[in-house]
């Protein structure tokens, strides 16, 4: 394997590593609540504009970003819920669709009319450059973000697995009728997952924001990717997500070795339709009832 | 369509007369609308006649949509992807090789209507058709068509394609910038389709079968409708539809390239227009569509810089449909029947029965708007 190569896949699971926990937010929400967020993508830009606009200088006020981008988004996710999603749970999808549909388009334009000068972004902001890795040559950027997104992966699946609060909400995207019966309150659980939903797709932002340009555009494309990263992921257990997350930076990746960026996307997505025909379950299927 | 029946039949005769005034009201507005449609490029300057022709255009757009979207559904935001194929179609035919344009018409139309069959296909591969799992992998569709728009150079690539025959008329289907043909064929294709359409879902057992399958896939399953195949077909039907709309503006506007024909938006702005005037009516998307490129129209007028203005445009539609749906009213058209009903049983029933005027719950209204407007648009 030449070095180029090794680079190129090594960045890829390391970008994949942020898609698995952009996805994984959009997966809590989903697999709870049954809504999926069309402005998932959006509250990752909402990181992105974030960290952006504080402009870090070194490694503590960097952290000190993330945690606020964290908190604004979580904020942000935690009205979203309340005002907007919650008032329609009851009518069926459409409705929360295009509301969450909408919501996007007023993020993507309010960034253009607050940010008109694109691809926005910030120096590394750790103390280190760069690692040798067998040849190749991986910026520390992504190797913290892909430890970050790791450490925030275990402690989301303790939250999930270990915790009273995942429970619960394991109980309403199992059953939710019987999740009602044995008084749990749906509502506040559905406001945690969002509002936990929200938090982390702001702090992929921020992680994200130091390798990867921001643009307006790049809402509707990361909301895809987290799309893709949760069907593939199956419904099934929280490892499906990550699994999907890191396939999809490796495939991104390998893509553009061979085309530029605009085809190597849509060779993804097409991949992503006959990942469709042959395994609409994804990796991990799920224990569904109905 | 069943339930609007149902009610005059259980209400008794005495209901059917603010129903009929409801409808012979509408009827009448249709009649005014197409006669001052037809006139209207008789009485304003060209610049305006240009500023119709990109609303009925619109108007057009929406309601393809809202065959699939509105009547059957299905959230479809591949419909973009549709109206990039029917200019590109014309775009890559007639203009680079020399096609008859009525040809790349139908070119267009056929893959598009192809594309959307195949779509459909691969969404029923999850089941049920999760109205999420729908919009979004449509949208992906867009990207897709998009992305290889932008990198190809048969498709124009970054620069786009442009035309630069020197034929016009009737047959070419070209009239270099005048926009009074346009307007003439997109009002007679409107018209058609419109009349088409709403002949469909009321006599042929396949147009009744979609309001069906959109209020519940399952039960219409059940009961022997063979949902994924009326599915693809309508999806199949309304993206070859709103292909004919790419066609006519690449042909308008002599142009096209990935960002100008083959957007996202332009699916988010049949969905939204489809949506604010009404989805699931027949003269809701029209209506939305004229009235919002009215309103384009008129923000263009204030001294803003153009992108702005779209920005700003696209930020009010979003918070509008926000507001829609928050308040649980389902647009235009079906606000304004039951504003008219409300009014004329008030009108019909002096004698203290105004109490009865019992507004039908959503999904009912929905149904009734349908079968009302039937016989009106």
């Amino acid at each position: 394997m030449s070095s180029t190569t090794l680079q190129v896949l090594l960045s890829g699971v390391l970008q994949g590593l942020l898609y698995a926990i952009i996805g994984l937010g959009l997966y809590l929400v989903f697999s709870v609540m049954r809504v999926v967020n069309f402005a998932h993508g959006y509250l990752v830009l909402v990181g992105m504009y974030g960290v952006l606009r504080i402009n870090p200088s070194g490694l503590g006020q960097y952290v000190l970003a993330l945690l606020v981008v964290a908190v604004v988004a979580a904020a942000l996710g935690y009205l979203i819920q309340r005002l907007l999603i919650e008032p329609g749970l009851d009518k069926g999808g459409h409705s929360q669709l295009v509301i969450t549909l909408s919501l996007g388009i007023i993020f993507q334009y309010g960034f253009q009319i607050w940010y008109p000068v694109p691809f926005g972004s910030i120096p590394n902001p750790w103390p280190w450059d760069a690692v040798q890795i067998g040849g190749a040559t991986i910026s520390v950027t992504r190797i913290a973000a892909g430890v970050v997104s790791i450490l925030l992966m275990l402690a989301v699946s303790y939250l999930v697995y270990r915790t009273r609060a995942g429970k619960i909400m394991r109980g309403c995207s199992e059953n939710l009728s019987g999740a009602v019966h044995v008084g749990v309150n749906v509502l506040r659980t559905y406001r945690l997952t969002f509002t936990l939903g929200a938090g982390l797709a702001a702090v992929a932002g921020g992680l994200l924001l130091p390798i990867q340009p921001v643009s307006p555009l790049l809402g509707v494309e990361l909301t895809i990717k987290a799309f893709i990263v949760v069907v593939i992921g199956g419904s099934g257990a929280l490892w499906g997500t990550a699994v999907a997350g890191v396939l999809l930076g490796t495939a991104e990746a390998l893509g553009s070795l061979y085309a530029p960026a605009s085809l190597a996307t849509s060779f993804i997505y097409l991949l992503f339709f006959l990942i469709i025909l042959v395994r609409p379950q994804g990796i991990v299927p799920g224990v569904r009832s109905a | 369509m069943a339930s609007a029946r149902i009610d005059t039949t259980t209400a008794g005769s005495r209901r059917l007369t603010p129903e009929l005034a409801v409808t012979s009201t509408n009827g009448l507005i249709v009649v005014v609308a197409l006669v001052v449609a037809l006139l209207f490029p008789l009485l304003v300057d060209e610049a305006l006649v240009g500023v119709g022709f990109v609303a009925l255009l619109y108007a057009y757009r929406n309601f393809t949509w809202n065959i699939a979207g509105g009547f059957t559904g299905l959230l479809s935001l591949a419909h973009g992807a549709a109206f990039g194929v029917g200019a590109f179609s014309v775009a890559v035919l007639t203009w680079t090789h020399g096609y008859n344009a009525w040809l790349g018409l139908v070119a267009g139309v056929a893959a598009a209507a192809l594309l959307g069959f195949g779509i459909s296909l691969i969404m029923s591969r999850f089941g049920v058709v999760n109205p999420f799992f729908f919009a979004l992998s449509t949208l992906a569709v867009t990207l897709i068509l998009a992305g290889i728009a932008a990198s190809w150079d048969v498709l124009g690539s970054a620069n786009g394609l442009r035309y630069t025959g020197l034929e016009s008329g009737f047959l070419h289907l070209q009239w270099f910038l005048d926009p009074l043909p346009f307007y003439y064929l997109t009002l007679v294709l409107l018209v058609i389709v419109t009349a088409g359409v709403a002949a469909m879902l009321r006599f042929t057992h396949f147009g009744r079968s979609l309001p069906f399958i959109r209020e519940d896939p399952v039960m219409a399953a059940s009961m022997g409708i063979r949902v994924v195949r009326n599915q693809a077909y309508v999806m199949a039907l309304s993206m070859g539809l709103t292909a004919i709309a790419g066609t006519l503006l690449a042909q308008y506007i002599q142009f096209a390239s990935y960002d100008s024909v083959l957007t996202v938006e332009i699916a988010v702005a049949m969905v939204v227009g489809t949506i604010i005037g009404g989805s699931g009516t027949l003269a809701g998307p029209i209506v939305a569509g004229i009235g919002l490129a009215a309103l384009e129209e008129f923000l263009r007028s204030f001294e803003v810089s153009s992108t702005n203005v779209s920005s700003y445009t696209q930020i009010m539609y979003g918070v509008l449909v926000i507001l829609l749906l928050r308040f649980g009213t389902d647009g235009v058209i079906p606000l304004w029947n039951s504003g008219l009903r409300r009014v004329f049983s008030r009108l019909g029933t002096d004698r203290g029965g105004a109490s009865r005027s019992q507004p039908p719950p959503a999904h009912t209204d929905d149904a009734g708007v349908l079968s009302s407007r039937a016989g009106g648009v």
